[in-house]
């Protein structure tokens, strides 16, 4: 009732507009040998130029080994690790480094977690269908995934959804869970905040995360996500993993590692 | 001995004799400090010679009498302090001094004059009525069993006994002895036009009574103000000052700055732990069973502790004494069924009642896809039995049962709801002394469902408690009030517990119980010390026992560090004990006009883990503990009270200043859900708030109504601890609450014998919100930056609300009243349809995704009508 008698406007605020930080978002995955670190400055809130890339940066990650993997700038602001290619491996620790002018930037060392298997996938519809008249092409339909669970750890997954090729990146559409009720166990998760029509390709992009990177993921997901009719966690600051090791001031972004499967939902 | 007279023997002779007014004058020397009386007399007869004459059986003669040494001291003076307290007094005869008992004259004599006052059709009692004697300008109110005593002296009088709402009476009472008088007042006919000052309650003037910041909700007032359709206890009170809420469609009101888990809800004496159906929308106490609403912003009587902000006290309707009644409503929102009547007649009654929604059959007939999916109902049952064992002893049992359920998708739902049970003995004592005993049980209970094949899971979280509570209250006369009585209660919390179905993928998790025991002991004294000075003087001492069950993880003192203890070494048994002070002063200009001075201090040891701007009926409560101190409160108000006559109206205007000690907040991205150390997740800070409510009420005539204005200041301090970061770098900053103006301005119009129009105006200050300094990009997804909490604000909010109550003829044509009475009742919320911010949203255009903008959310942003349809036969 609520939804139907609320209403959304856009309004005109005046924004003040804090200094420019330098934001790092960089994540590493053993899906393929090419890892990617975006970094960027912030603008304003209402500023629609995008966001300018920090160029000439130096860019690596430590191994556990203190090996270095050097990260070369492939566009403004992207550092890759091709050509040589970099795959992390399962249960080792890295840090990143940038060096930028006066900025010598590290993170906090994040470990490459073991996924679980996905064992089945499944869509499944969100109302009943044998109560309520849906059409096919009401976006009426979400994801159910069935997990063996590595009983050997606690386990933090996110799962994203490409749409008829389209990843859905909306802050709601994030889907987060982790194995404290499960642990060990084969269980069924659905992903039912990420509606979509009943004949539409799905591919499901199924994650591990360590506690860090969940903790982090959970928190941009709170502080993003829109909602009026359900309470919301007050507004703070998304704290990351990565330190200006000069100055010891925090910077905006996070590194983080996952491990991940890919597969089309039937 | 042989040195004094025999009083009997002489006194006859001597009323003759010449009388000597010099020796009461007279000037005796005191030799040591606080001589007894006997080294006095020896004083005065064998030192001074003064022919005193007494009887040695009468005499207190070991009594001190403080005196200084060294001074001279009138022999009157010295008599009188003598005779004090004593039941003698002293009168010179002829050349004797005499002392003698104390002859009272019958003017003198005091009875007292006690019962109950009721409504003469039902029987039921009425709370709050004035009975009072004008020729001494004393009154009293019957208290929540409509009981009342007044102390007069012998003799004639008038007494006038008043409610609102019904016909005042004049009874003459020839005082000889206690007399207990059952007190019957008539409900009366709506006469347009009339204001009679006879019709005034005195006592039940803001500027008579002595507690500040105290609201009753005039409930037949309140009748004409229907909100959505029905009248809303938890909304009615929002237009009072110094209350207000989050916004719409929200959980939780907030009372003077306080955290919406500040606020004692209670139901018969029975605490509610969720207010609240349908979102926040809708309260829990049924219109239909309403009897007495009592409002109190944190100067609490000292009967009255274990939550910080606010007392909201709902009691229950009797059942009708003499006959049997239905009445009802049906209405979009709800509808309602009550009954009630006499099972033994004058000795047993029984009121019934329950109320639901019915939009699990309305939301799946209607064409949106988004709307027929959900199920969402909730419905409540009341229920009050009275026994009336005698005249002086009544026993009262009344239980409330809600539930409210929600369905999202297939095969998941929750639901939660309030259970009470409470049992009363009310006692009528020695004509002076009441005596209640009170035990009752809550529950509230949270359970989510999921029944999806390897998913399925029954989650439950709960809290209940047991009390016993035993209050007194000494009428010595109006002027004396000595109230006492002690309180226990056993919390029992179950944080979490989550048992898998058969064929589950789920673990069975169960997080320890919590218990503490809550007591307290408490004394009030009220007191007219002079016609125009005034006090109350209570204490609580309050106290609570965590049994320290379950490990506990607390930050170790001065390093930043985690430490464990452990609750199989005992290490978690905690006790906190407090005396709270509550005091008042107040000053009596005249019968009109009056200033209040008051300070109190209460502490709370619940608390309701609710890492959200507003709660959620899921959110669990924790009590107490080593790593969570009790929240204490002090409060200083200042106030001023008038009633107008000319304009016929109560006005009051008070100040007042909080502080908060020991407050909850959570750190960042806090996980409060099945966390067995919850300490970790909390942040201590403290609270103020300063503010200014003003206040006018008109009770009487065709426009009825009031006006309130709150001018206030709420703010948090959240320093951070050793390991967690504070917030907005531990300085003060605005509550979610903070509310710099709250305006509300009501009013009813009785148009005529059958219709009356309401209308309510409300204006505040937009809440403190957070706005983005500058965004970037994780993975596609806009992230605004927060520097601080709450610096910046929504937009103001305002909004009207009308409604027209039409009542049905009372009277048949051939002029008997009908035994069918019925009304409609229609609303529109949000007349002129404002869109009033309740978020703003920072976010990208729909339209274009790499385009910034801020988006203002509505939650009733239209106008909304509704219409009832209320009946009772």
């Amino acid at each position: 009732m609520l939804i139907q008698v609320s209403c959304i406007d856009t309004v005109d605020l005046e924004l003040s507009e804090g200094e420019r930080e330098i934001f790092i978002d960089g994540w590493l995955t053993d899906e393929s040998d090419s890892q990617k670190v975006q970094i960027s400055w912030t603008n304003g809130f209402l500023d629609e130029s995008g966001y300018e890339g920090v160029t000439g940066a130096e860019v690596y990650v430590v191994n556990q080994s203190d090996q270095r993997i050097k990260f070369k700038e492939s566009s403004p602001g992207m550092y890759e690790s091709l050509p040589e290619g970099f795959t992390p491996k399962l249960g080792e620790e890295y840090i990143l480094k940038v060096t930028w002018e006066d900025y010598e930037v590290q993170s906090n060392p994040i470990r490459l977690v073991a996924n679980s298997e996905l064992i089945t996938t499944s869509v499944v519809s969100f109302a009943d269908l044998n109560q309520v008249d849906i059409s096919s092409e009401e976006n009426n339909w979400y994801v159910r995934g069935v997990i063996d669970d590595n009983p050997r750890s606690n386990n933090f997954y996110v799962w994203r959804l490409i749409v008829d090729g389209e990843p859905r990146v909306e802050p709601s559409d994030i889907v987060l869970f982790d194995d404290k009720f499960t642990n060990g166990n084969l269980f069924a998760f659905d992903a039912s905040n990420v509606l979509f029509r009943r004949d539409a390709s799905i591919k499901l992009i199924h994650a591990s995360l360590d506690k860090e990177a969940y903790d982090y993921l959970t928190q941009l997901k709170k502080i993003t996500t829109n909602n009026s009719i359900s309470p919301s966690s007050p507004p703070s600051e998304l704290v990351g993993n990565l330190k200006d090791v000069r100055t010891g001031k925090r910077i905006l972004g996070y590194f983080g590692a996952s491990s991940v499967i890919e597969i089309a939902v039937q | 001995m042989i040195r004094y007279f025999l009083f009997f023997l002489f006194f006859p002779f001597c009323l003759f004799c010449q009388s000597n007014p010099d020796w009461l004058n007279k000037e005796i020397y005191i030799g040591s400090d606080s001589p007894s009386v006997k080294s006095i007399f020896d004083v005065i007869v064998d030192e001074y010679q003064i022919p005193l004459a007494f009887n040695d059986d009468i005499i207190p003669f070991k009594k001190r009498i403080i005196l200084e040494k060294h001074k001279y001291y009138r022999l009157s003076v010295i008599l009188s302090k003598v005779c004090q307290n004593e039941k003698l007094d002293y009168l010179v005869r002829g050349d004797q001094v005499f002392i003698k008992y104390y002859n009272r004259p019958l003017s003198e004599y005091k009875y007292s004059l006690y019962g109950l006052v009721k409504d003469s059709a039902s029987g039921e009692v009425l709370i709050g009525a004035t009975i009072y004697v004008d020729s001494l300008k004393i009154g009293v109110i019957s208290n929540s069993y409509g009981q009342y005593s007044l102390s007069l002296p012998h003799g004639l009088h008038r007494v006038k006994v008043s409610y609102v709402g019904y016909e005042s009476i004049d009874i003459q009472l020839d005082l000889k002895k206690n007399e207990y008088v059952s007190l019957r007042l008539v409900p009366k006919p709506i006469e347009l036009g009339q204001v009679l000052v006879d019709d005034i309650n005195y006592t039940d003037l803001s500027s008579i009574n002595i507690l500040t910041g105290t609201n009753r909700m005039d409930m037949e007032l309140m009748g004409n103000i229907p909100y959505l359709g029905e009248v809303d206890v938890v909304q009615s009170a929002l237009l009072l000052p110094g209350i207000n809420n989050i916004g719409e469609g929200l959980s939780g009101i907030n009372v003077r700055g306080g955290a919406s888990d500040q606020n004692l809800v209670m139901l018969d004496e029975a605490v509610i732990y969720n207010a609240n159906h349908f979102y926040g929308l809708i309260s829990v106490f049924n219109p239909d069973i309403v009897q007495d609403v009592e409002i109190v912003k944190g100067d609490f009587a000292a009967k009255y502790g274990g939550r910080n902000s606010s007392l909201i006290h709902v009691r229950q309707r009797e059942g009708s004494d003499n006959e049997f009644h239905l009445s009802g409503g049906v209405g979009l929102i709800t509808s309602r069924l009550t009954a009630e009547g006499p099972i033994v007649n004058q000795k047993l009654n029984y009121l019934i009642s329950a109320r639901s929604t019915f939009w699990d059959y309305i939301l799946p007939a209607t064409t949106s896809s988004t709307l027929n999916t959900i199920r969402t109902n909730f419905n409540d049952f009341n229920l009050n039995l009275k026994y009336n064992i005698n005249r002086r002893n009544k026993v009262y049992v009344s239980g409330y049962y809600g539930n409210d359920r929600n369905n999202f998708g297939v095969g998941t739902s929750q639901r939660w709801g309030n259970r009470t049970f409470s049992i009363r003995w009310n006692k009528l004592m020695a004509k002076r002394h009441f005596f209640n005993l009170t035990s009752y049980y809550t529950q509230y209970k949270y359970v989510s469902l999921n029944e999806n094949e390897l998913s399925s899971f029954v989650g439950e979280s709960n809290i209940r408690d047991a009390a016993v509570k035993v209050d007194l209250t000494s009428y010595f006369d109006p002027k004396n009030i000595l109230e006492y009585g002690s309180q226990i209660i056993y919390h029992k919390l179950n944080p979490g517990k989550r048992t898998p179905l058969q064929g589950s993928g789920q673990n069975e998790i169960s997080l320890p119980s919590e218990e503490g025991l809550e007591s307290s002991v408490y004394l009030s004294y009220e007191k007219q010390i002079t016609n125009k000075v005034s006090g109350y003087l209570g204490v609580r001492l309050s106290s609570f026992y965590n049994f320290g069950k379950n490990d506990q993880i607390v930050i170790s003192e001065n390093i930043s560090l985690y430490d464990t203890l452990q609750s199989n070494l005992d290490e978690t048994n905690i006790l906190y004990v407090n005396w709270l002070p509550r005091m008042i002063f107040k000053y009596q200009f005249n019968e009109q006009t009056s200033l209040k001075l008051g300070y109190f201090e209460t502490i709370q040891y619940l608390h309701l883990l609710s890492p959200t701007t507003t709660p959620s009926s899921s959110d669990i409560w924790d009590i107490s503990s080593v790593g969570v101190e009790p929240t204490l409160m002090r409060q200083f108000s200042i106030g001023a009270y008038r009633y107008f006559p000319f304009l016929d109206f109560n006005g009051s205007v008070e100040f007042f200043h909080r502080r908060q000690y020991n407050t909850i907040d959570f750190k960042n991205g806090a996980n409060v859900l099945f966390n067995e150390f919850i300490e970790t997740e909390i942040l201590k800070g403290e609270e103020r708030v300063f503010g200014m409510e003003i206040f006018a009420k008109k009770s009487f005539g065709k426009l009825k109504g009031w006006l309130s204005y709150t001018l206030s200041k709420a703010e948090k301090r959240v320093p951070g601890n050793g390991i967690s970061e504070g917030i907005n770098n531990g300085n003060y900053f605005p509550a979610d609450n903070d509310r710099t103006h709250d305006f509300a301005i009501t009013g009813v119009y009785q148009l005529n014998n059958r219709l009356s129009l309401s209308s309510s105006f409300v204006y505040y200050t937009g809440r403190p919100y957070s706005f983005p300094d500058k965004k970037y990009e994780v993975q596609g997804i806009l992230v605004p930056n927060y520097p601080d909490r709450n610096l910046d604000r929504l937009e103001d909010y305002h909004r009207i609300d009308i409604s027209a109550t039409l009542k049905g003829r009372k009277n048949k044509k051939n002029g008997k009243p009908r035994k069918f009475e019925s009304s409609w009742v229609f609303t529109l919320y949000n007349a002129y349809a404002r869109r009033n911010a309740q978020d703003y949203f920072f976010t990208y255009s729909s339209e274009d995704v790499t385009k910034p903008q801020v988006q203002k959310v509505s939650i009733l942003g239209s106008a909304i009508p509704s219409i009832t349809y209320n009946f009772r036969l």
